[in-house]
């Protein structure tokens, strides 16, 4: 299946003459897609609602919403399955080919920059593989505490390429948490480490730039989603998965908004408005597109409100899925405002933490730590995989934005 | 000096329709001042940072004008305002608060001034000579700041004509915040340096966009570190404090560094 995946994947980026599905850029040229001409308005009405936190006021969707049913877990995964990770380890290696094959390059490190969620040690593990790299495991925590530098003697010998997936696990927020990460970054830079690439999630990377400011030049990410990349690229999900015609209709107003018969510009403002909700971050968006997918009991049968182009002979065959509103936003508990930033900034920060060092790094007792994460978790904000204490995909847009608006340090995407 | 009767010559004769318009001013301008002072504060408390700040700061505007608007509507219905009955109402109005509300009367005046030249705002930490604490409302008399430790106090904007106001915000949502540590001189102060730099880049409560930095000062009975950092909120500043402070002393101690012995307070202070 994943064969597939990756042929259908490229057969979108093939039959497009304009960019490619994944492409490259520094972190500086990341362009948060934005919504033309409703960006003020969208931010005000926004704010307002943050001021008041009302919640009916998201409920603006198409009022047969009702009628729609949530699809089996089983049948979202087929339909919209897991991002092509390898994939973007192929276009990865296609676009560090310059750098690898110059063996007197200045910059003997590359930093793989990568959004909340988009699985950037996956992508650098699978370009290692490719290379046959040596992968440098993250550092324990004793040893991060106690800058040992014998984790350095699971380094290859000088010439042999390695790679770095987790920059994030390499550093604690902890007065003695620092000291090992700078002695790698400076051995690394200056090219003592020898070749390798260094993956590094971009709230990290935010840290690491304020405790070991490094050159720009030698970062790499992945460029923001825009509405037309988003589009191709579930389109190339959706076609690998099933030779069956699926036919995706607003369910605010019963118009078709993929396949041919749908409208250009009802196409385009529908994944516009995603592309900018999730600003750019394609895992985000699409979770966001699984979610909203529903179906109807009564097939398609039925036009809405005289709307739908159902009934047209193309439109006949093929499965009828509803896309919904954008979910309501998940809200953080009453209270206690300051005490849930703190802690989901560390979480951020570290890409996840135990519950165990959480209690180390911030200024609360066990039991109220305890006690934060349990109202967190309630409300959806946070869950608990692995022992490791993360933000959930669907709340990452809220959680950013308020630590954005009280003042904390985010990501620059 | 007009006389007694001429000055009541100058106020008009008041009917019911001029008895219920004034009413009505007087009641519409409380009541506009009760709600800008309940509502704006209430949104301004939900918004984050500066833009609290920046809310906050339209109250007592707001209140001076509606003030205004009230006696330049008011005035009309009590006196003819010609030249003459004017000087004649401002000047025994000058003689009155001369003599009578000196104290008041300069108070009154000072809190304009304070409005106008922003020397506090709602939501700023100030210190007026022994008091520091946030300043929570600007009222027409009075400003009343809370202490740190709950305390609420009213202190007269006439303070500003002849004593300093130390403001540490500034209008900022954030502020400088500093700890201290005495140390034992025989040690290794880069070391040192680097180590209390360090306690503050790890600090959750941390605002980034400005600068870390520690002051050394050698003194008579040990060494004098400052660590100088700015908390994301202003409202942190003492759980910053705390948080520099108990993380630092661990992780001086971990290095192995000596408190001194000595008292710290110089002898001429003692």
């Amino acid at each position: 299946m994943g064969q597939k995946i990756n042929e259908q994947t490229y057969e979108a980026q093939e039959n497009s003459p304009r960019t490619p599905i994944w492409k490259f850029v520094p972190p500086n040229d990341y362009a948060v897609p934005t919504v033309h001409m409703q960006k003020p308005v969208s931010k005000a009405w926004q704010f307002f609602q943050q001021i008041f936190r009302r919640k009916d006021v998201l409920d603006v969707s198409f009022k047969k919403e009702y009628d729609l049913y949530s699809l089996p877990r089983v049948q979202l995964a087929h339909l919209v399955p897991s991002l092509p990770w390898e994939d973007v380890a192929v276009a990865l290696d296609t676009a560090l080919r310059d750098w690898m094959a110059d063996e007197f390059s200045e910059n003997s490190v590359k930093f793989f920059i990568g959004q909340p969620f988009s699985e950037h040690p996956e992508v650098v593990s699978h370009l290692g593989v490719r290379h046959q790299a040596v992968e440098i495991t993250p550092p324990s925590i004793e040893q991060i505490l106690f800058n040992e530098k014998s984790w350095f003697d699971s380094w290859p010998s000088y010439g042999t390429f390695w790679v770095l997936p987790k920059l994030e696990h390499c550093y604690l927020r902890h007065a003695n948490g620092l000291s090992l990460v700078r002695r790698l970054l400076r051995l690394a830079v200056s090219g003592q480490l020898g070749k390798g690439v260094i993956g590094c999630d971009s709230w990290a990377w935010a840290y690491v730039q304020r405790i070991f400011p490094l050159p720009q030049a030698d970062a790499i990410t992945l460029q923001a989603f825009d509405a037309d990349r988003l589009q191709r690229l579930i389109y190339g999900l959706m076609k690998s998965q099933s030779n069956t015609k699926i036919h995706y209709y607003s369910a605010k107003h019963g118009q078709e908004i993929t396949g041919i018969s749908a409208e250009e510009g009802q196409r385009q403002k529908e994944f516009e408005e995603l592309a900018a909700y999730c600003r750019g971050n394609v895992a985000i968006a699409t979770t966001y597109w699984r979610e909203r997918l529903t179906y109807r009991q009564d097939g398609y049968e039925e036009p809405f409100d005289g709307k739908t182009k159902m009934h047209t002979d193309e439109n006949r065959f093929g499965e009828h899925l509803w896309v919904t509103a954008m979910p309501p936003e998940p809200e953080l508990p009453i209270g206690n405002d300051e005490e849930y930033c703190l802690l989901l900034h560390a979480i951020m920060l570290h890409g996840g933490l135990p519950e165990s060092l959480l209690r180390d790094l911030l200024p609360f007792s066990a039991i109220r730590c305890r006690g934060l994460l349990g109202q967190m978790q309630q409300f959806g904000i946070v869950h608990c995989a692995n022992g490791c204490w993360q933000v959930r995909e669907m709340a990452y847009i809220v959680v950013r934005r308020l630590l954005s608006a009280h003042g904390y340090l985010t990501d620059s995407f | 000096m007009p006389n007694e009767n001429q000055i009541g010559n100058i106020f008009k004769s008041l009917d019911s329709a001029a008895l219920l318009e004034l009413a009505i001013i007087v009641v519409t301008a409380i009541l506009l001042i009760v709600a800008v002072q309940r509502i704006v504060p209430w949104v301004a408390n939900r918004l984050p940072g500066r833009n609290r700040l920046y809310v906050l700061s339209i109250v007592p505007f707001f209140r001076l004008l509606v003030i205004l608007a009230a006696i330049f509507m008011a005035i009309p219905l009590l006196i003819e305002p010609s030249l003459q009955n004017m000087v004649a109402i401002l000047g025994s109005l000058g003689l009155v608060l001369g003599f009578a509300l000196k104290d008041y009367a300069s108070s009154l005046i000072a809190g304009i001034v304070a409005t106008g030249e922003f020397n506090y705002r709602n939501g700023d930490w100030v210190q007026l000579e022994d008091v520091y604490g946030e300043v929570r409302h600007i009222g027409l008399r009075t400003v009343e700041i809370v202490t740190p430790d709950d305390n609420r106090v009213l202190i007269p904007h006439s303070f500003l004509w002849n004593k300093p106001v130390i403001n540490a915000n500034n209008g900022d949502s954030r502020l400088q915040c500093i700890a201290d540590f005495y140390l034992n001189p025989h040690h290794n102060a880069q070391q040192v340096q680097k180590v209390l730099e360090n306690v503050a880049l790890t600090s959750p409560y941390l605002y980034f966009d400005s600068p870390v930095v520690v002051i050394v000062k050698e003194e008579p009975w040990g060494t004098h570190y400052r660590l100088k950092a700015y908390p994301v909120n202003s409202g942190q500043q003492f759980l910053f404090i705390t948080d520099m402070t108990v993380r630092g002393k661990a992780a001086l101690l971990d290095l192995g560094v000596e408190f001194p012995a000595t008292c710290a307070i110089p002898s001429n202070k003692a």
